[in-house]
């Protein structure tokens, strides 16, 4: 009973268990939000790699119908008679050039499209460790209503600190 | 003893109504962030798999637009080189043509309106992981209560609680 009865007393007047309390919250409301982040840059990066993919198979296609010309320009040229190959053969020249051009675009749009996805998959890195860091801060504050050492909150906010900075960086990245 | 501790405790509690009101409260924003986050995690799936349709549809479309564009060289060969045999296979191929173009927007129609699922279900999703923020934000402010005994924690969870729901329920409606 008496020992009860301590730990209550313990619970009333522990002001600096009610600042414990008070950095796990706010430590568990920033790892919601750095949480929040992580998971909406890993999808942004799926999307912008999935965009990578498709403008990746449009280059494709071009290319292919740009060799299906090359084919066709080189049959004419060779068993066609002059006067009926010479339209076609311009007309082939025309459409090799469009498809150049468009393919290299195409390549420009696939490679942009990648060099994004990569660097967003970097910034949900940092998200992560960030994560990682106030969830090791927030388990290490609670801790200390269980153990009652200030060491356990001491390092938390450090790790929660250093959680705040890392996914701060993944914002600069 | 233990006996003592649950009567002691017990009759702390019944004089702080207000502590079990905000015990239930943040019990009731649990059970709603649990929701509020799974249907963030679907719709974020969903947009994923949208945009994967999306992709294999313009594939799909592609395809149509090469095999057309096969069909367009195979009448200028043959035009250009069987001139007195080609009536036929002109005709049939004008007539696969015309197939392919169909088809290609066909599959066009399909492939846009797979990319507009994908926009959709992220714009679900943004509203949800807002919705999920806030509410987050509610439940650590009542348990707040807990430990400072103030009822301004409480009070703004409430209030961020209640705005998490309404963009939630948006996102639900969008």
């Amino acid at each position: 009973m008496a020992e009860l009865e301590i730990h209550h007393e313990v619970e009333v007047s522990d002001p600096y268990g009610k600042r414990v309390g008070v950095q796990a919250a706010i430590i568990a409301v920033v790892l919601a939000v750095v949480t929040i982040l992580s998971h909406r840059a890993h999808t942004e990066a799926v999307l912008v790699k999935a965009a990578a993919n498709d403008n990746w198979q449009r280059y494709q296609s071009t290319r292919v119908k740009l060799h299906s010309i090359e084919v066709g320009e080189d049959l004419v040229s060779s068993l066609a008679t002059k006067e009926r190959g010479a339209a076609l053969l311009a007309e082939y020249a025309r459409d090799k050039g469009k498809y150049e051009k468009r393919s290299e675009e195409l390549q420009n749009e696939a490679r942009h499209n990648e060099e994004e996805g990569e660097a967003i998959e970097k910034r949900a890195l940092y998200f992560d460790f960030g994560e990682g860091l106030l969830e090791i801060g927030l388990v290490l504050s609670s801790l200390y209503f269980i153990a009652r050492r200030a060491l356990f909150p001491g390092v938390g906010i450090v790790a929660a600190l250093s959680g705040v900075v890392v996914a701060a960086i993944g914002f600069a990245v | 003893m233990a006996e003592l501790e649950i009567h002691h405790e017990g009759g702390e509690e019944k004089h702080d109504p207000m502590g079990q009101r905000v015990g239930i409260m943040a019990a009731v924003l649990a059970v709603l962030l649990a929701i509020v986050t799974i249907a963030s995690h679907r719709s974020h799936t969903d947009a994923i798999i949208s945009r994967s349709e999306a992709n294999d549809k313009w594939q799909q479309y592609q395809s149509t637009r090469v095999k057309f564009h096969s069909l367009e060289l195979g009448e200028d060969l043959m035009a250009a080189l069987a001139p007195a045999n080609a009536g036929e296979k002109l005709k049939r191929y004008e007539k696969d043509k015309s197939k392919q173009e169909e088809k290609g927007k066909d599959i066009m129609k399909e492939a846009r309106e797979k990319e507009e699922a994908t926009e959709h279900a992220e714009a679900k999703a943004l509203r949800y992981d807002i919705g999920e923020g806030l509410l987050e934000i509610a439940l650590v402010l009542s348990s707040l209560y807990f430990i400072a005994h103030r009822k301004l924690f409480p009070a703004v969870g409430v209030v961020a609680g209640l705005s998490g729901i309404a963009i939630a329920v948006a996102g639900y409606l969008k």
